[in-house]
């Protein structure tokens, strides 16, 4: 009897270990196609003397930075900043999945195949909303635009965890 | 031996010192509720801050700071810098990526409640604390020009009913020379309890800020005054507001829509994302709260060594009932839990009048706090509250300790010589 | 234990304070029959106090045996000995006996607290051990039960030694020691006292170790000891000083 609940014991210690060995580490590198080369966005906006036309950019369908098919369905892990979507006092349960935060004046945020939309299986408990932090699920690499979906990457039902340096 | 003999004995010890007692038990129970107070408030204002918005994608105002932004559009504290063209906001708004916007215009007050001008999609699309949208408990939203829905600490502070009439004052400070009594409001609705900011709001349409400022142009009511009748004939049409929140199709285009905004170059705009201008809003408030729990932490501390210091100076006079307690066979180890739960007992009491008196204050001040948007309910002293004080007691034994084997050494040492 | 035993037995006794180069006690023998009436006599300073100390358990000897009972204290642990002192000493001190914060039958009863086996042997003589202490101080003439429901700073220091005596009384202890109880009490109150002492000891066949300077006091006594006599420490480093000084 007591050989059984040993071995039970260890199964559901090691189980946790070996499920988050199911998700490939991949980087922000990863998530953009290898032929693409990014296009520099119009700058920002500074007074020249003469009113400029305040077209806002578009947003051509040709104009969204592509995705990589292949990571679709993928049991993917990456590590990044948070942009909180939907929180409250003491946790995060959606948010955007970025590579950097806080570089926003220097230069543009990051194209769309660098943001990854996740939503949490369980809410992140965090007090400090800037840490990073792992993020480990089923990707989902939308490939166009839809009515209520642009195209992009998306995770729900993810992991996360704190990032360690 | 048994402890419950120690125990009555320490009791009747501190009985009969009862002034002393009574002075430090109060100093304790004072700090114990300064440290109680502190770290509940710290927590609920980060609650009912994060609490008051949901669902908004972003947030839009003249360019100035985001936690300016912020606190003025959602939180009603402090002003924007700078008004935005109508026209900017009907450009932005009608974009395909948007979904819904909610323009806010600010700037009037009544009776120290603050009047914010909006559109109907506020009542559809606004969402506080998890997704909860607004409700009205009775009435219904505002149709007329000059009708408005109020929230649910208005009506409570003021006593309002439905169809009551609400002169609404020029600036956030109502004072009878600066007020719109030629166009009452009629209230047409009262909204629940939210818990937010939006309790303490008068709303009325976008037509009803331009009606009561058809007068103003020029910054202070014009000779020529225009009545509520002529007013209505008159094209209403807003050419400015305050600030706007937008809700995007999809969460993957707020990004690039903020960076449209923010480089719109018809009109300098900012525009904010909630939860990082939330995010920085605690940056700064961060550090004001822990230096509030430092010294709340300082003052407990000083209430400990005032106890020790208590516990200490008696330890002289009772060299003489230690002595006669050993003679009777009172081992020193039982010396030491004597003065230790001396201390013990102290804290325990101390911390218990001090949760008692916490909650007291918490149910008194709920009025003042509401004007902080601050919502603390009773329901806030739980678990955690419950290992803080234990942590105090805690301590409160270790500080006992040091009476504790002062006496315990000094017993060993007087033995029957008992120096007086 | 047969009635030969004596009570107490002190054999080549030696101690010395932690930090002095000379012994302060010396004792080669002493010995105490069960219900002798002893007087200790010696001048302020010659270690009566160290001697009732050692006897009670609350200082050990460097060298030497101390059988009470027939038990040899010195050997025992700490907290025996407090158990030891607890059951089977009870002490009178000269001066503030009593606990301030406690009633005066809760400074009688307190003895028992720290003894089963005292609180037991009251339990024979009386219902609760209340009554029995109010049964105690009646025998030494305190009855007035006002009085006794009065805070102990409130009584004068002869009643206030007479509630010590039956605190040491309580549950029967087989060894009364008394430092010099009589000291603060003026003249006519010392044979009193002494007189209703010695006859509750008699009553529960406790035996009695009474020092005291008060020469006095030495007839109510069975025998008669002086401290000078029976302590050679003392003696000898006197005898060395005077050799040291030829």
């Amino acid at each position: 009897m007591n050989y059984l609940r040993t071995i039970i014991i260890l199964i559901l210690v090691i189980s946790p270990f070996a499920y988050s060995n199911e998700y490939k580490e991949v980087s922000w590198d990863d998530l953009m196609p290898t032929d693409w080369v990014p296009n520099v966005p119009e700058d920002q906006a500074f007074f020249e003397g003469e009113t400029l036309d305040g077209t806002i950019i578009e947003l051509p369908k040709t104009d969204f930075a592509p995705i990589v098919k292949t990571l679709d369905t993928q049991k993917l892990k990456l590590p990044g900043y948070m942009i909180p979507i939907k929180f409250n006092a003491s946790s995060v349960s959606e948010f955007l999945l970025v590579p950097y935060v806080g570089a926003c004046v220097h230069t543009p945020a990051p194209p769309e195949n660098q943001i990854v939309y996740v939503s949490l299986k369980k809410p992140l408990v965090t007090q400090d909303l800037w840490a990073p932090v792992w993020v480990s699920g089923i990707m989902k690499a939308q490939l166009s635009m839809t009515k209520h979906a642009t195209a992009g990457y998306y995770m729900t039902e993810a992991l996360s965890e704190v990032y360690d340096y | 031996m048994n402890l419950s003999l120690l125990l009555k004995l320490t009791y009747k010890s501190i009985l009969n010192r009862r002034f002393t007692s009574y002075l430090t038990l109060f100093s304790i129970c004072i700090s114990v509720f300064l440290l109680l107070g502190v770290d509940t408030v710290r927590k609920e204002a980060k609650h009912s801050f994060t609490n008051t918005i949901s669902g908004t994608d972003l947030l839009v105002g003249a360019r100035s700071g985001s936690v300016q932004l912020l606190l003025y559009s959602v939180f009603r504290i402090g002003n924007a810098t700078n008004n935005i063209g109508w026209e900017s906001y009907e450009k932005i708004s009608s974009h395909p990526s948007v979904a819904w916007s909610i323009p806010i215009s600010l700037g009037d007050s009544h009776k120290g409640f603050r009047v914010m001008g909006t559109t109907q999609t506020y009542f559809e699309h606004y969402r506080f604390a998890d997704d909860q949208p607004l409700m009205f408990k009775i009435g219904v939203k505002f149709s007329g020009v000059y009708d408005t829905v109020i929230g649910a600490d208005v009506a409570e502070n003021l006593g309002y009913q439905l169809g009551d009439e609400l002169t609404l004052a020029h600036g956030i400070y109502d004072t009878d020379f600066a007020r719109h009594e030629d166009k009452p409001f009629v209230l047409t609705g009262i909204l629940t309890r939210t818990g937010t900011p939006v309790d303490r709001t008068i709303h009325i349409s976008l037509q009803g800020i331009e009606a009561l400022h058809i007068d103003w142009k020029t910054g202070t009511r014009s000779r020529e005054t225009v009545s509520a009748q002529q007013a209505l004939e008159q094209k209403l049409q807003p050419t400015q507001i305050t600030a706007f929140m937008l809700g995007l199709n999809s969460k993957m285009d707020i990004f690039r829509v903020q960076r449209a905004i923010n480089n719109y170059k018809k009109e300098p705009m900012l525009a904010v994302l909630p939860g990082l201008a939330l995010g920085e809003l605690w940056q700064l408030i961060d550090v004001a709260e822990k230096a509030l729990l430092i010294i709340a932490v300082f003052v407990l501390l000083n209430s400990f060594v005032g106890l020790l210091t208590v516990i200490l100076t008696s330890l002289n006079e009772r060299r003489r009932e230690i002595a006669i307690l050993r003679s009777l066979g009172c081992r020193p180890i039982q010396i030491f839990i004597l003065l230790a739960s001396e201390s013990l007992l102290f804290a325990i009491v101390g911390c218990f009048l001090g949760a008692l008196l916490f909650l007291i204050a918490t149910v008194l001040s709920h009025s003042i706090l509401q004007e902080y948007g601050l919502h603390i309910p009773l329901s806030s002293f739980g678990s955690e509250q419950l290992v803080l004080i234990a942590a105090v007691i805690g301590v409160s034994f270790l500080i006992g300790s040091i009476p504790g084997y002062r006496a315990y050494k000094q017993s060993l040492a007087d033995g029957m010589s008992i120096k007086l | 234990m047969n009635t030969n035993t004596p009570l107490i037995y002190v054999g080549n006794l030696r101690f010395r304070w932690p930090l002095d180069q000379r012994d302060v006690m010396d004792i080669p023998e002493l010995s105490i029959q069960k219900g002798e009436r002893v007087f200790i006599k010696g001048v302020s300073g010659s270690g009566k106090t160290t001697l009732l100390s050692l006897i009670g358990g609350i200082n050990l000897p460097n060298s030497g045996c101390i059988n009470i009972l027939g038990t040899d204290i010195g050997q025992l642990k700490q907290s025996r000995r407090d158990q030891f002192r607890a059951d089977h000493i009870g002490f009178i001190f000269q001066l503030f006996n009593l606990i301030p914060y406690l009633s005066v039958i809760e400074n009688i009863t307190l003895a028992c607290a720290f003894s089963s086996r005292r609180k037991a042997n009251a339990l024979t003589k009386s219902k609760t051990l209340e009554d029995e202490a109010y049964r105690l101080l009646s025998h030494l003439q305190l009855q007035d039960r006002r009085l006794l429901t009065k805070p102990v700073s409130d009584l004068s220091v002869g009643q206030q030694q007479r509630v010590a005596a039956a605190r040491a009384l309580i549950g029967s202890p087989e060894l009364i020691i008394a430092d010099e109880p009589t000291s603060a009490l003026d003249a006519d109150t010392r044979e009193h006292f002494l007189s209703l002492l010695l006859s509750e000891c008699k009553l529960s066949g406790s035996t009695v170790l009474f020092v005291s300077h008060d020469q006095a006091l030495e007839n109510c006594f069975d025998r008669s000891i002086h401290l000078n006599k029976l302590n050679i420490a003392k003696v000898s480093s006197q005898k060395e000083q005077n050799e040291g000084m030829s």
